[in-house]
């Protein structure tokens, strides 16, 4: 059942990330999936609302484990979002 | 439970989840692709979508197999729906523990009510000490992480004991009762997870681009809204099941001492 979920999640994934296959004739007209057309945003980078953002789920998953696991998961969330957003791709 | 019953709530949670992350899909496609987040710009980021998926079946087209692919992939998204509903009821108790022992503790297990007392006396040898153990201990004991294990699973033995000592002694209007109260709590329950899910993924979301008020609003303002909505409706629907089974075990009990 769980596989299945998971193949299910897979094939969903492949057919939103992967690249066009309408235009086959052209490979320089390729497009993202997500939206025909689309341009790469500009990055205004905010690392510390990152960090928050980052924090506030991981103490929000980390309820699993209250009082400590709120903790560590705030840490966790916080520094792997902060570290991330300071990435060169970001 | 019946089986329609539990496959119509599994259906209802599942598709609250995939909603959610179909809606938060559409917000990171618009993000990645740079347009603004309006409907106009959804619209045609979700046609592009559906000739995506149209072409998963165009090698099919006119062939034999083509209405068994359809069947297939209708078939994969029905199962999808159910197994998520079925992985958030096994999720969901993880997160909520907490809010449900307080919430026990709060309307239903009281040191001040001496007929439970009675009654856990009465069961003494299954129950009696994780009772003492469960009404003595602050909810908030989280340290060392044994002991809050110890105490999730003290929760655990007294709430099944509490639902089988009423479905043994409760009449049909009052199981029924019991019964809706139960459904109506681990639905919203999962909802709530689902809610909490989505609220951790909208975390992960803007990280580049905009201004900072909108950034602050959508992984941190939007996320905590989900994170306190989740909460207060799962303590609202635990309360009153716990106040539904109070009366019931109330009224149980007495017609227990009387015979």
């Amino acid at each position: 059942m769980n596989a299945t979920t998971a193949s299910a999640c897979l094939l969903i994934c492949y057919l939103l990330t992967s690249q066009s296959a309408v235009a086959l004739d052209n490979p320089t007209e390729l497009t993202p999936t997500l939206m025909a057309g689309a341009e790469p945003s500009s990055s205004t980078t905010h690392p510390w609302v990152s960090a928050g953002a980052g924090c506030l789920g991981g103490a929000a998953l980390g309820t699993v484990l209250p009082g400590i696991g709120n903790i560590i998961g705030c840490i966790a969330g916080g520094a792997s979002a902060w570290w991330l957003q300071r990435g060169p791709t970001r | 439970m019946k089986p329609m019953v539990q496959l119509t709530d599994y259906g209802i949670t599942g598709g609250v989840l995939l909603l959610n992350l179909f809606i938060f899909a559409t917000l990171l496609g618009l993000q990645i692709a740079g347009h603004d987040i309006t409907f106009p710009q959804a619209v045609v980021l979700w046609q592009h979508w559906a000739e995506r998926f149209v072409t998963l079946s165009a090698p099919f087209t006119g062939k034999l197999l083509e209405p068994m692919v359809s069947t297939f992939l209708a078939t994969l998204a029905v199962i999808l729906i159910f197994c998520t509903g079925l992985l958030l009821e096994m999720s969901a108790p993880w997160i909520f523990t907490l809010l449900e022992i307080l919430t026990f503790k709060r309307w239903l297990l009281r040191k001040d009510y001496a007929w439970l007392g009675d009654l856990m006396q009465v069961h003494h040898p299954l129950i009696g000490e994780d009772y003492l153990h469960f009404i003595n201990d602050p909810p908030w004991a989280f340290w060392p992480p044994q002991r809050w294990i110890t105490q999730r699973a003290r929760y655990t033995r007294l709430q099944s004991f509490l639902f089988s000592y009423l479905f043994f002694n409760a009449r049909g209007a009052s199981v029924e009762q019991l019964q809706e109260q139960i459904r109506l709590w681990r639905t919203s329950r999962s909802v709530s997870a689902s809610m909490i899910f989505l609220g951790v993924a909208l975390t992960t979301y803007a990280q580049d681009g905009g201004n900072i008020g909108e950034q602050i609003l959508i992984v941190i303002g939007i996320p905590a809204l989900l994170f306190a909505a989740s909460a207060i409706t799962t303590s609202t629907i635990h309360t009153r099941l716990c106040m539904t089974m109070c009366s019931l075990l109330y009224l149980s009990s007495r017609a227990d001492t009387a015979k």
